[in-house]
This record gives structure tokens, sequence and C-alpha cells, in this order.
């Protein structure tokens, strides 16, 4: 079973640090410049994303075997897949709402921003692929794993952008470039300092 | 008359709608695969694929479709272009599908295309739609060129895998991931600053 | 309730409609695709053997050698192998194909498919470019990656050196890049040594073996 674990273990590293979904990958950046003006917002976005994509990878993995795969039918995953986070995110919407009433408060609104998140439907993809540290195809565990893992790699990202932001309300920017421009500066000033995450390895 | 329109519907795409530069849609792709000039045209080429057919699509089936479901209605449509697509890339431009990757699929929630069939397909003819379509495809094209060129060069040297300046030392973070961010920057403030300028010339006047 | 009925209705109809046009697309384009697939192996095959030779495809039982490999023959005598082999790279396995000859002397490689850094380790299919963008015309263009050239003539049989302190081959004047083939040494990738300690520790690994194997037969 160790070998279960470190796997689990560097496909969360991976996810977090090295592939950053947002500083590496390049996915989900709508959400990452449209929800970061705020600390408390970004907080928010970065919970629900974290929850929808950890139970998107679970639903999709398992979709992907037992139907995509097993009817011999991969060549409809996108529509299906996209399907499925889509009323999945509905469906999380009314169960929240109906049984957590206090978490549908925090979560409720960016909820359907979620649909068009293209890091959800990314994580469903990347899972149909083939793992880069076992060699072999994603388990269900290591699915669901990568899903929360790059879940908090978002948020990680998230929430570091909107506390460099909300300084930067303060400070005196050039004109042409207040607002998205000097967004787009300071991510890449992190995605630079996440590159040197990507020497990182463990257990070789 | 009618060649005017066009021009004016292409600056309109281009310049003063550009979904990238003036709008901040899709930008997830128009970062990830501007690497370089050959794979910023083709993705630039394969969204708008997608945005021309999906938008008149939409634009005929708008009637009888419940508000209600309007969006998963949307959705279906724009993936379907995005899976008949996705089967093409791979069986006649298989290297586009190698470098483009992930980002082919993608292009169903790229927003551009999803903001489109709402903004505009839904409310009008199919004629126009497919203008607006192409439009718009245009200038997120464009802005993938310009994005792509700025990047190859500095990142790599070359434009279209030709070298450019002999002896030049290019700076590799360009065509990786902060480049991106540095290289979006960039122009974003370009074109800010010119319209600055614009507006100023305006006033004086 | 209509309304619930017509929403489901529409929906249906329109997924319906989908899926049979997706799967329509999918039965023009199937076979197409799966030739794709086929030629490019074909082509990869080709690539690492010299030109004019007789490609057989061999399938064999033993467990020290692939399932599956290929050998050229010219005029009925044998000039060597071709094994698809993996290593894993920095993000996930590089597959590529390798010709060697009895003696284990590399005779060519072709990179098939990698998941490397674009712009780092994606270089090893990268051809190096003498063509300006000024005068596209006239200058000699080489079509075959600079990194996967550099193996030719290498050893399969000892492990293959990584040389550090020449900078990337296509640079190199004849002197040196002789020397680096007498040391059996190859230069990295500038910024990928992982993607290139893949190719060079999968050729000693598994091909050195493979031929050791078939010469022992």
């Amino acid at each position: 079973m160790t070998n279960g674990l470190t796997g689990i273990i560097q496909i969360s590293i991976a996810a977090v640090l090295i592939q950053n979904f947002v500083l590496a990958r390049f996915l989900g950046l709508c959400p990452f410049f449209g929800v970061s003006k705020k600390l408390s917002s970004a907080t928010g976005m970065g919970m629900a994303v974290i929850f929808v994509m950890t139970v998107a990878s679970m639903f999709t993995w398992w979709i992907n075997k037992a139907i995509l795969i097993g009817m011999g039918v991969e060549y409809l995953r996108t529509i299906v897949f996209i399907l499925v986070i889509a009323s999945l995110v509905q469906l999380l919407e009314m169960v929240l709402q109906k049984f957590t009433p206090a978490l549908y408060d925090s979560l409720g609104i960016y909820l359907p921003l979620i649909t068009t998140n293209c890091a959800i439907l990314g994580v469903a993809i990347i899972n149909t692929g083939v793992n880069v540290f076992s060699g072999a195809e994603y388990s269900f565990v290591e699915s669901a794993v990568n899903g929360a893992a790059s879940g908090i790699g978002f948020t990680l990202a998230l929430v570091l952008m909107a506390g460099l932001r909300e300084r930067l309300e303060l400070a005196d920017i050039p004109k042409s470039l207040d607002g998205l421009p000097i967004a787009f500066i300071s991510a890449g000033l992190m995605a630079l300092a996440f590159l040197g995450f990507s020497g990182l390895s463990f257990f070789k | 008359m009618a060649s005017i329109r066009i021009v004016k519907e292409i600056k309109r795409g281009v310049i003063t709608e550009n979904p990238i530069l003036i709008l901040a849609l899709g930008l997830c792709p128009s970062l990830a695969v501007s690497t370089s000039v050959k794979n910023g045209l083709g993705m630039g080429l394969a969204a708008t694929f997608v945005l021309a057919f999906s938008n008149v699509i939409i634009s005929i089936i708008k009637g009888w479709i419940p508000d209600k479901v309007r969006i998963p209605c949307f959705i279906v449509v724009i993936a379907t272009f995005v899976s008949i697509l996705q089967l093409l890339i791979k069986a006649y431009v298989p290297l586009l599908d190698e470098q483009l990757g992930i980002f082919i699929p993608l292009i169903v929630v790229n927003c551009i295309i999803l903001g489109r069939a709402e903004a505009f397909a839904s409310k009008n003819n199919p004629v126009n739609s497919l203008i607006d379509g192409i439009v718009m495809g245009l200038g997120f094209t464009v802005s993938l060129l310009i994005l792509s060129c700025i990047r190859e060069f500095l990142g790599s040297n070359k434009l279209w895998d030709l070298l450019v300046i002999p002896g030049f030392k290019p700076m590799t973070a360009l065509v990786l991931a902060p480049g991106g961010f540095f290289a979006i920057a960039f122009v974003m403030g370009v074109v800010n600053w010119v319209s600055g300028w614009k507006k100023k010339e305006v006033k004086k006047a | 309730m209509v309304d619930m009925i017509k929403m489901i209705v529409a929906l249906t109809i329109v997924s319906a409609l989908a899926g049979l046009t997706i799967g329509a697309a999918y039965d023009k384009t199937a076979e197409q695709i799966a030739e794709q697939g086929e030629r490019a192996k074909r082509e990869a095959i080709k690539a690492v053997f010299p030109s004019g030779v007789t490609i057989k495809e061999e399938n064999v039982t033993n467990p020290a050698l692939p399932e599956k490999y290929w050998s050229a023959t010219s005029g009925g005598s044998l000039i060597g192998y071709a094994f698809e082999v993996s290593g894993k790279g920095y993000a996930g396995d590089i597959k590529f194909m390798v010709g060697v000859d009895q003696a284990g002397k590399i005779l060519g490689l072709t990179v098939m498919s990698h998941n490397e850094t674009p712009g780092l380790g994606s270089r090893i299919g990268e051809v190096a470019s003498t063509k300006y963008i000024w005068y596209p015309v006239g200058n000699d263009y080489p079509t075959e990656p600079w990194f996967t050239q550099q193996f030719k003539g290498l050893s399969s049989l000892k492990p293959i050196g990584i040389n550090k302190a020449h900078g990337e081959w296509h640079g190199l004047d004849e002197q040196k890049s002789a020397e680096l083939k007498n040391k059996n040494e190859v230069t990295a990738i500038t910024g990928s040594t992982i993607s290139t300690k893949a190719i060079t520790k999968t050729i000693s690994e598994k091909v050195g073996g493979y031929v050791k194997e078939l010469n022992a037969r």
C-alpha cells in the first residue's frame, strides 16, 4: 500500500505546486482574474472550486470507465463531461440550499460561475489520461485526489492573488497598466516564483 | 454598402470589441497556446470554426428552446462542434492535436463562444450570427497572433519556426508560463495607452 | 408541468441530435484517424533505418524482448533492428523508436510522442533551424531534429553520457562532435536534463539488453 500512498502524495504535490492549475497549466484564468479583487470572495470561490472539482473528478472518472469506455463511445467524452459537470453543479446548488443553508449562503453565488470554469473540465480530461508518476491510468482514488489537490492549487493561487490585488489598490500604478494589466504582471511574477518548484521531485 | 458593413464588422471584432484584449475573455487558451505562431494560428482557426457554426445553429433553434434550458442547449450545440472539430483535427492534422492537446476539448468552456451565443446569436438571424461568429473569431485569432509573435520571437528568436536575428540569445522564460502573463500585460497596457491617447486627442478637438 | 415537459423534450432532442451528429462524424473519420497513427509508426520505423532496406515486423514471446520489434534486411543480409521504447521524462513518458545494428550501434532515433514542457523539454523534437525569416529560400534546411541526430553512431551497449561542457550539439564544430562520439556522449538540451536523461537511460537499459538477447540466440 506504500506505493499507493506515495503516488497520492506525488499527485498532490505536483497538482498544488509544480503543475499549479493556474500558474503553470493556464486553466481557470477567467475566475482567477474575475474573483481575485477581494480576499473574502476569493476564499469563497476557492472553496467552491475545491468542492466541485473533487466531486466532478469522482463522477467523471466513473462515467468514463463505466459508460464511455465500457460502451466504446469515447468520442462523446467532451459533450458527456460538460453535461455531467453542468448538471452536477445544479444538483449541488439544490442540495446545498436544502440541507446546509449556511454553506449555500457562502458558496452559492459562485456555483453557477463554475460550470464554465475550464479548470473543472480540465481536471476531468486530465484524469482520463495517463498518470505521469505511475505511467498507468488514474485509479478512482488518484482521480479524486488529483481533483482535490488541483482545486487546492487553484485556491492557493487565487488567495495569494487576491492578497496582492488588495494591496495594489493602494499603489500608484501607471494609468495604462491599471486594472487587468497589472494583475497579469503580478500573476507573471507569481508564475516565475512557482517555476522554482519545477525541480521538486520525490521518491526517485 | 455591403463592403462598408463588412469593414465595420471587422473593426468591431478586431478592435473595439476584441475578445481577448478588450473584453478579457478566453484567456486560458490564449495564454497556453501562444508559445508559437503556428499554435496560435491553429487555435484561432479552431475557435473560429466552432464560433461560426455554433452561432448559426443557435440562431436557427433559438425559437423553440424554452428559456430555462437555453444555456444547457447552447452548451450541447457548442460541444457538438468541438467534438467534430476534435475528430477532424485528429484525422487530418495530428501534429496540431499533439501541440494543442487538452485545449481543443476545452474550447467548449471558452467564454467567448458561450458569450457570443448568449449575447448575439440568441437574438439575431442566422446570417448576422454567422458574420458575428467569423468576425469575433477573427478578433480572437488576431490577438493570438500578436501574443504568439511576441512570445515566439523573444522566447525562442523565431517566427513560424524561422530564425529572426542572428546571434540573438532568446529568453526562454517568455515561452514558459510566466511569459504568457507578461506578454498579455504588455499588449493590454499598450492598447490602453493608445486608446487613452486617442481620447485625449478627441477632447482637445 | 407543461413547462417542465417542454424543457425536458427540448433538451432531449438537442442532445440526441448532438449525439447522432458526433457519431456520424466519428464514423467518417475513424478510419482516417487509425490510419494517421499507423502512418506515424511506419514513418518512425523507416526513419531509424538507412534508406532502401526491407522492413519486417517480428512478434516474439520472449520475456527479455518486447512483444513486437522490427528487423531490416538489405539484399538478404541483416542490417539491424528497431524497437519502440519509452522512458520517464519530466512530464510523462517519452515514447521513441530506436534503430540499432547487430553490434549495438545506434542507426537512428525518432521521438514519437511526449508531453514535455513547451520551449524546454519539447525541444527533443526540434529541428535546429538555420533558415532566417529574411531569406527563407536557398539555405539548406535540416529536416532531422538535432537532438536525436547526435545519437547516430553511439553504442547502446555502453551507458551514454551527457556532456554539459560544450553547449548544444547543433552549435558544435566537427572536432567537438567527433570527440563526443568517441566518448559515447550526447549534449543535453539547455534546461531539460531530465528529458535528455530519459532517452539516454532508456537506450542503455532497454535497447542494449534487447540487442544482447537477440545476438545470444
